[in-house]
């Protein structure tokens, strides 16, 4: 009985694998040709235009430190913590506001937002939301925050005029990750434990449908066109192009359990960062496939969260107490930043 | 097939009283010339190599762990195969009787762990060796490591002032079933080799050169089952067993997480030894045995082939990788009462009492109630015995409760290394 529950076990997920592969497959095909530019323009994204980037450098990137209760304030041009500011009880996603002037911060240990005054790097308040949040995303408007409450299975909705939550919405199991399309109009929510996404209209503020998503969808980040959602799918070892209209799903497998996944201001790559071999795999959006994987630290855990701008790609590295950037170009660590104790979420402010 | 080794494995065979019929003999024979073969060679057996078995298997026996130290052997020491635990009283009249018998021990695993050979005595005089391993003592990696109790800190001595602040007498967890003929003891020595020959001289040796001045209390054997190819042994619930610990190559980590430190709340005496915690945790195997694999896993918060964490699904997986629970907190990919979740949470409040240098071994006792008597010799060194304490306490809600009975052992004090050839153990504490 014993070595046939093994045996069955082992085997089942195979079978699955090998039975939906076909499907993948096709569905790869489709996406391949509707992408047709964007990947024939893929083989020169690495010197491709940056044109419209150059206000990213000189901006301030954020670290929550999750052992040690702190944030670190790092200078985006010199890559030097400029500050260590106290932030609750093991601080886990961030976020910035479109304008940089306010960072909103998942306190996970303490059921609450804090926010940031990023002029004088002071925490100006705390608001109470469901149990464990553990990411937020601000509409690109700065008028709302959204905060994935893992512990609570909801969202929390904040309004930045009044630092009130205005709305909670009831979403899938263990909410892992939040990330809104670039009107504003909807939120995606990664629900880790119900193997979904929670789509939110943030007019309504109701869940309108679920799009199955994997069997651990761990992090989702949006491409900029708003028509796919990337989805780390962490005990599968594969990151999940989504299509929102239909709901078609392409699989890539990446090198290790991917944690987060951040799409490039282009729309062109998307980023996994791995848990386990400690590497970040490069997503050629086009194409679907790894196009090279970056080493960041020993292997083990290493990495935790990702951000992306038009110039770095920066890394939380938990095991290192360290922030990897990477030259999105050259893709070569060209910067490890010393912070705090377990390093988890990282946000860029304009 | 290979003609030297075959009656010592026959007389090991034997000395079990196991009616083992003939083929069942004769396969454990050839499984065992295949292993020292692949372990010798790494090539397909022949004569040639058959020979070359028995001078390189008596050569790993000339391994030696230096005695002398600022910190005790068989703790930072990679464990070697086999280890015998002895709790002792001490008997001794006063602090003299004391003293001579640190010395005594100091002087016996002095040289035990060198090896040599014993004075010679007449055939018609008490022998100076029991003879167990033969005429010359070969080192085979032994170490004996000295721990105090609690107990030993009481008024008999007059040491009570001089007591290791955390040391205290083990309390019951709240699933413990503690048989108090198991439990505590004013010492502990921890003897460890790599063949259970060499443990065992060592201990009558110690026991017959101390009569009187203390008395055997309880004793635990234990053995480490051998790692596979993959790396990590399995404990008898066929999980890979102690996967996390501190880099003992890594001085600083040891300072912060083994080592008591000069300066510290501690006497003076005690820097450079190190709380020693030893537990027998018997395992229910058949119950265990009845649990899907897919549970265990949950239940123990690993993949069971691999070793890796739950976010790791493929068998081949490494086992290195770290646990990560924070983007789950309920618990839905490794639960919140799984065994290394518990046992390190990963949050800030926690991350303080969730790094010990484990130790531990494997028991095989026979029959308890006609029951197999399989189980775990917990072990683990701690600069600060509250560490243990806080992580044990956490495990009281772990899912593995029903599978496990903590019956027996203890907490105590390794004493500093013997410093040079004028130190003894302990010499701090008793001058």
């Amino acid at each position: 009985m014993f070595p046939a529950l093994r045996t069955g076990a082992r085997r089942a997920p195979g079978r699955g694998r090998g039975r939906r592969r076909p499907a993948l497959a096709v569905g790869a095909a489709v996406l391949l040709t509707s992408c047709t530019p964007a990947a024939s323009g893929g083989a020169v994204s690495e010197s491709g235009p940056h044109a419209a980037a150059d206000r990213a450098a000189g901006g301030r990137v954020y670290v929550t430190n999750h052992f040690d209760n702190t944030l670190s304030v790092i200078d985006a041009r010199s890559n030097k913590v400029v500050a260590t500011v106290d932030a609750g009880v093991a601080p886990e996603g961030i976020a910035v506001s479109p304008d940089g002037s306010r960072v909103y911060i998942a306190d996970n240990g303490a059921a609450r937002i804090s926010i940031l005054d990023a002029r004088t790097n002071k925490l100006t308040g705390t608001v109470p939301v469901g149990n464990n949040p553990t990411d937020v995303a601000v509409s690109p408007d700065g008028r709302f925050v959204y905060v994935a409450n893992g512990g609570s299975n909801s969202v929390s909705v904040l309004d930045t005029r009044t630092d009130q939550v205005t709305a909670t919405v009831p979403v899938g199991s263990s909410p892992a990750s939040v990330a809104l399309s670039r009107d504003g109009a909807t939120a995606y929510v990664a629900n880790l434990g119900s193997g979904n996404l929670s789509v939110i209209d943030t007019r309504t503020v109701r869940v309108t449908r679920n799009v199955p998503a994997g069997r651990t969808p761990a992090g989702v980040a949006l491409t900029p066109d708003g028509e796919s959602a990337y989805v780390a799918d962490e005990t599968a070892a594969k990151v999940l192009a989504i299509n929102i209209r239909t709901e078609e799903m392409t699989a890539v497998r990446v090198g290790g359990a991917p944690f987060d996944v951040a799409v490039a201001p282009d729309g062109r790559t998307a980023y996994t960062a791995d848990i386990g071999p400690g590497s970040i795999s490069v997503v050629d959006i086009g194409g679907h496939r790894v196009q090279a994987t970056v080493a960041v630290g020993t292997a083990g855990t290493d990495p935790f969260d990702i951000e992306v701008t038009d110039h770095a790609v920066y890394v939380t590295q938990p095991g290192a107490d360290a922030l990897a950037v990477i030259d999105p170009k050259t893709r070569k660590v060209v910067a490890r930043v010393p912070v705090g104790n377990s390093p988890y979420g990282v946000a860029v402010s304009p | 097939m290979t003609e030297e080794s075959s009656p010592a494995l026959e007389r090991e065979w034997s000395g079990d009283g196991c009616p083992a019929g003939p083929f069942a003999r004769r396969s454990f024979l050839h499984a065992a010339a295949a292993g020292l073969a692949g372990a010798t060679a790494g090539t397909a057996l022949g004569d040639r190599e058959a020979q070359a078995d028995t001078p390189v298997a008596v050569a790993a026996r000339a391994g030696a762990v230096p005695f002398e130290g600022r910190h005790q052997a068989g703790i930072a020491t990679p464990p070697q195969q086999d280890a015998i635990f002895l709790s002792c009283d001490v008997t001794a009249d006063d602090s003299d009787g004391l003293t001579d018998l640190f010395r005594t021990l100091t002087d016996r695993a002095r040289f035990l762990t060198a090896g040599g050979t014993p004075p010679k005595v007449p055939p018609d005089s008490v022998p100076s060796d029991n003879g167990i391993v033969g005429p010359t003592v070969e080192p085979d990696n032994l170490t004996l490591t000295l721990s105090l109790g609690a107990s030993l800190f009481d008024d008999r001595y007059g040491l009570a002032s001089r007591k290791p602040v955390q040391l205290v007498t083990m309390q019951p967890f709240i699933h413990d079933e503690l048989n108090s003929s198991i439990c505590h003891g004013d010492l502990l020595i921890q003897i460890c080799a790599d063949h259970r020959d060499t443990t065992v001289h060592a201990m009558v040796d110690i026991l017959n050169s101390t009569k009187g001045a203390m008395k055997l209390r309880w004793r635990l054997d234990g053995l480490r089952n051998p790692p596979r190819h993959d790396r990590v042994r399995r404990d008898w619930f066929g999980f890979k067993h102690g996967i996390t610990n501190p880099d003992t190559a890594d001085t600083g980590r040891m300072d912060q997480v083994v080592w008591t430190q000069p300066k510290s709340a501690e006497p003076d005496w005690a820097a450079g030894g190190t709380y020693h915690v030893v537990r027998i945790v018997h395992f229910f195997i058949d119950a265990w045995q009845k649990v899907p694999v897919a549970q265990q896993e949950r239940i123990l918060g690993r993949r069971k082939v691999s070793g890796a964490p739950v976010y790791a699904t493929s068998d081949d997986a490494s086992d290195r990788m770290v646990p990560v629970y924070t983007n789950d907190p309920q618990g839905l990919l490794t639960p919140i009462n799984s065994h290394i979740r518990l046992a390190n949470p990963q949050t800030p409040e926690t991350a303080a009492t969730s790094a010990v240098l484990r130790r531990g071994y494997d028991y095989d006792h026979g029959l308890d109630a006609r029951e197999l008597d399989l189980g775990h010799a917990f072990v683990s060194f701690q600069r600060e015995l509250n560490t243990y304490i806080a992580m044990q306490t956490r495990l009281e809600a772990e899912a593995l409760v029903p599978y496990i009975s903590p019956r027996g052992g203890g907490y105590f004090f390794a004493v500093p290394g013997v410093r040079d050839e004028h130190d003894y153990f302990a010499s701090g504490l008793l001058t």
